[in-house]
């Protein structure tokens, strides 16, 4: 999937959602990262044609996909968080709709093992967040199309679910855009990262860029241990300059839960 | 409505041919005033979205314009019992009062119309203001066309071209009816009134898929 972008500008009013965001990218997973507020539902609201940039251009494959809404309707699917259900339709119907056409495997998995089925009689304005956000993946993910474009995917999900789907999306053919606020999602997934902050590119590439000798991210048990050098602290997370041999000696002192090589959460 | 229709029916065969056609007037004025917006905008209430669900709706069966086009359809199915309603109700009034297919043409037209319209109101991005306003619309909009040619009646005066076909575009049954009985009154024949009718009607359902087609939406 090839997905390029130049002096791509969103304004709503005076208020500039994406600012000046260019790349390049060939990939056929791409994770979109950045905070609340920075740009990531806009972006993907034009990729998926909903929305006309201001300024700049976007394409999908070669063409834009605001231009050629049709197409870009066949070619994509999109989950995106915290629906507004507003009509009074039960998950089976739409279980049904999808069935005529789409990937039965898929919808099996969703229907089955992740349990769509035992809700299935409820009417889709009465899901909970949880419920309205599968109904969701399973339209987006079972329908056939080549592109999913998830935004938020993973929110509202049980350990369990998250689990399912996310093996689900690395085992399948088809192309994916994600956008996420939790790195280790993005990392899980994405093949390629963009990081958005304030509506700008804050940094775009792959995973291997990032990786730095002797900076890790290590995962906290309470508090931060005293011996290591802190770079930054965010949360639960604190990126830190240390050695793998010191780190593993706190994980086995149960000082902290683990650690990781660093990765996008650098640019956060 | 069945039972005003059927009451006003049977009050019409009691009553002189010549004065039947009061009763026509005020079955009218009912319909295009009270049982028209009500049902419309009660059709409108399944067709009507968030941004959200159209989305959902859009991703699920992939196309701007098969949405667009199924929610004519189901509008369409929709008001098509009501229709055939009317159809039959002023076939009958009609023949009572000894008038030709006329009326009955532009009771079924005004319906397409109205419909088109509310369709249009549809494209508001809220579900309530869609609903209100589509109550309020389709109630003003005929009812301020039997004002105005009230108020041209009442001083005897003669509705010009472009005011003639804003009536017949706004309100086609009340000013066919008031062309009946003060010929002189609007400008423009039935002829010339339906065909820029039939037009406009047109050009509001695709209309309707034109502008659904090119709605911007942030989710």
């Amino acid at each position: 999937m090839k997905l390029y972008a130049r002096s791509l500008t969103k304004y709503f009013g005076r208020v500039a959602a994406l600012v000046d965001v260019g790349f390049d990218i060939n990939a056929e997973r791409i994770a979109i990262i950045g905070q609340n507020g920075s740009g990531k539902s806009t972006l993907l609201s034009i990729i998926y044609g909903l929305l006309h940039p201001s300024r700049g251009v976007l394409k999908v494959n070669g063409y834009e996909p605001y231009n050629e809404r049709e197409r870009a309707s066949m070619e994509m699917s999109i989950a995106f968080e915290r629906p507004r259900f507003d009509i009074n339709v039960r998950v089976r119907d739409v279980y049904k709709i999808i069935r005529e056409y789409g990937d039965c495997d898929c919808l099996e998995m969703f229907w089955e093992q992740i349990g769509v089925k035992s809700f299935g009689e409820i009417l889709l304005p009465d899901l909970s967040s949880g419920q309205k956000q599968l109904v969701q993946l399973m339209q987006a993910l079972c329908r056939d199309s080549r592109i999913k474009v998830l935004d938020e995917p993973f929110s509202h999900l049980d350990v369990r679910n998250m689990g399912l789907i996310g093996d689900y999306i690395l085992s399948r053919n088809f192309s994916v855009i994600l956008t996420t606020h939790v790195p280790e999602e993005a990392e899980w997934i994405g093949e390629y990262f963009v990081m958005l902050k304030e509506g700008k590119i804050a940094w775009h590439g792959r995973i291997e860029e990032l990786q730095e000798q002797g900076v890790y991210e290590v995962y906290l048990r309470q508090y931060l241990p005293e011996s290591l050098e802190v770079i930054l602290k965010l949360g639960y997370v604190a990126i830190v300059k240390s050695s793998y041999e010191e780190l593993l000696e706190l994980v086995e002192r149960d000082k902290i839960r683990g650690f990781k090589k660093l990765g996008v959460r650098r640019y956060f | 409505m069945l039972l005003i229709d059927s009451l006003l029916y049977y009050f019409a065969l009691e009553m002189p041919v010549n004065e039947r056609v009061h009763l026509l007037n005020m079955l009218i004025f009912i319909n295009m005033l009270f049982f028209n917006p009500i049902y419309i905008t009660s059709g409108l209430a399944h067709i009507a979205r968030s941004y959200d669900m159209t989305v959902f709706e859009i991703s699920m069966l992939g196309g701007w314009r098969k949405i667009a086009i199924a929610k004519i359809f189901s509008m369409l199915v929709y008001m098509a019992p009501y229709m055939l309603f009317q159809v039959m109700v002023s076939s009958l009034f009609s023949r009572l009062c000894s008038l030709d297919y006329k009326l009955t043409l532009y009771t079924v037209l005004s319906i397409y119309f109205y419909t088109g319209l509310a369709l249009m109101l549809s494209l508001i991005k809220s579900k309530t203001t869609t609903l209100l306003s589509s109550t309020l619309i389709l109630f003003i909009a005929p009812l301020s066309v039997i004002i105005l040619i009230t108020n041209y009646l009442m001083f005897g005066a003669r509705l010009d071209n472009l005011t003639s076909l804003i009536s017949y575009i706004l309100n086609p049954l009340s000013t066919y009816w008031y062309s009946i009985e003060d010929p002189g009154l609007i400008s423009i024949n039935w002829t010339n009134g339906l065909f820029v009718y039939i037009a406009v009607t047109l050009g509001l359902y695709t209309s309707f898929i034109f502008f659904f087609e090119r709605a911007e939406i942030k989710i």
